[in-house]
């Protein structure tokens, strides 16, 4: 490499002059300066050698020519002047040979006939999974399935009771007409005649129901005891999620699930309790001793499986 | 209607004068002739936009290839064309330097765009610097760098690698 002089370039200074060299527009002393250099220094004779092929090779390249057609129409290129049948293999469909409005009425038709279906099918469907979800829930949940075992035990060893039970009083209303009466037809009699659907679920025998009993008293501690008492002679396990009864601020509540039956047998001991006094002198105060009813439970709940809330309020 | 019918001229010999320069060019960088269609009527819709746009200016080539520059680069960067590896190694290794020179092209189009189109326009079209200044937006001393390292750049590819 040349280092340089004060009269001649170095490297560095041809390889800036490159361009100009290529073009031809060297002239006079720069020119006599780089051709000196060029002599001299063989790494750049290479590099101009090199330089001068680049650009032979690309002076010479051949040069397209505008398509005729693209003159013609420059703003469309060629590929648009080709049929569309070139591209597709089979040509156009028969629906799409078919007219447009043809073509939007049927989508329009087939699009509402889809909405509306989805629109009246959704709630079928929804109800459909919840009830199999809650039968799904009822085998699978092992209390229930207890609770079950124990109802059959129960029914098992107390027929004559069952027996002697189903004549006792079953409303707090007219005494005979309870008796006279079927025990679900008389509970029944209770309820709200409008809601159609509770008897449903009655019918269905879809144990979906709370029984709910108010009892007011003095002492409330003394009650539990009964209540407690009451629960071993219906034989409901100890064990049983709620028998002990919780302490809350103005009374004392149990909150169990037991079989329908057994909650029915409860209903009637607890109207054995507080029978309705006739005198009219003191009807009010004992009609507000004890009050029950029954709903149906709105959260999903095993089959046969009844929730009874036994609430012993402070008087 | 007669500012209509004189843009209307103005463009059928803007096309006249001008096409094959830039359709060569949209062919020659996207190495494609049917992206080259696209990108020559892409440009040629901006210059009628833009002969709509001011009507009164005067067009002259350095402003054609601006804007032809400003669509190619757009349209090179959606289709960029790169070699494989199994390529570029074949590029570099297993050719003589004669079948190097051969396959210039594969070379060429290994540049960046920008050089790509310097080369074009100064090297195989011979257009003059100030133009190109005006069409890239660079100074004529740049320009020249750029193209003695574009040079420099082959030159490596090609010789360099045997």
């Amino acid at each position: 490499m040349d280092l340089g002089n004060t009269m001649s370039i170095n490297c560095f200074e041809w390889n800036n002059q490159l361009s100009n060299l290529l073009d031809g527009t060297l002239k006079g002393e720069n020119k006599i300066k780089n051709d000196e250099h060029l002599k001299k220094c063989a790494t750049c004779q290479k590099h101009y050698d090199h330089a001068l092929v680049i650009f032979s090779t690309l002076s010479q390249q051949k040069r397209e020519i505008l398509p005729a057609q693209l003159r013609k129409e420059p703003l469309t290129h060629l590929l648009h002047s080709i049929p569309q049948e070139f591209f597709s293999h089979k040509g156009k469909t028969y629906w799409q040979k078919t007219p447009w409005y043809i073509r939007a009425g049927t989508k329009g038709i087939l699009f509402f006939v889809v909405a509306f279906f989805l629109i009246t099918l959704t709630p079928k469907l929804k109800s459909l999974y919840e009830r199999e979800k809650n039968q799904n829930r009822g085998v699978l949940d092992p209390f229930s399935l207890k609770l079950e075992e124990e109802s059959q035990e129960n029914t098992q060893k107390n027929d004559n009771e069952a027996s002697q039970q189903q004549s006792l009083p079953l409303t707090r209303g007219n005494l005979t007409t309870a008796v006279q009466k079927e025990p679900d037809e008389a509970f029944l009699g209770e309820l709200d005649e409008n809601d159609s659907e509770t008897n449903n679920i009655q019918k269905e025998n879809i144990a979906q129901e709370i029984w709910r009993f108010h009892i007011k008293t003095d002492s409330p501690h003394e009650m539990r005891l009964k209540i407690l008492k009451l629960f071993t002679e219906l034989k409901i396990s100890s064990q049983t999620h709620g028998t002990g009864g919780i302490e809350a601020p103005g009374g004392i509540q149990f909150d169990l699930q037991v079989t329908q039956e057994l909650a029915e047998k409860i209903k009637n001991h607890l109207t054995m309790f507080f029978p309705k006094n006739t005198d009219t002198a003191s009807d009010t105060n004992i009609q507000n001793t004890f009050t029950w009813y029954k709903n149906k439970v709105k959260r999903a709940q095993a089959n046969g499986i009844a929730r009874v809330v036994i609430w012993l309020s402070q008087v | 209607m007669a500012l209509a019918q004189k843009n209307t001229k103005r463009f059928e010999n803007i096309l006249e004068l001008y096409g094959d320069l830039i359709y060569d060019i949209c062919v020659n960088i996207l190495w494609s002739s049917s992206l080259g269609q696209v990108a020559f009527k892409t440009t040629m819709k901006e210059i009628k936009h833009e002969l709509k746009a001011n009507p009164y200016f005067d067009y002259k080539r350095a402003f054609v290839l601006k804007i032809a520059y400003e669509k190619l680069g757009f349209a090179y960067q959606k289709n960029i064309k790169k070699l494989t590896p199994a390529e570029q190694i074949m590029l570099d290794t297993y050719l003589s330097l004669n079948d190097k020179i051969n396959q210039f092209d594969s070379y060429f189009h290994r540049l960046p765009f920008a050089d790509m189109f310097l080369l074009l326009i100064r090297d195989k079209h011979g257009l003059p610097y100030p133009e190109i200044t005006a069409a890239m937006n660079t100074p004529e001393d740049s320009l020249k760098t750029q193209r003695q390292m574009a040079y420099r750049t082959l030159e490596e590819w090609i010789w360099e690698t045997q």
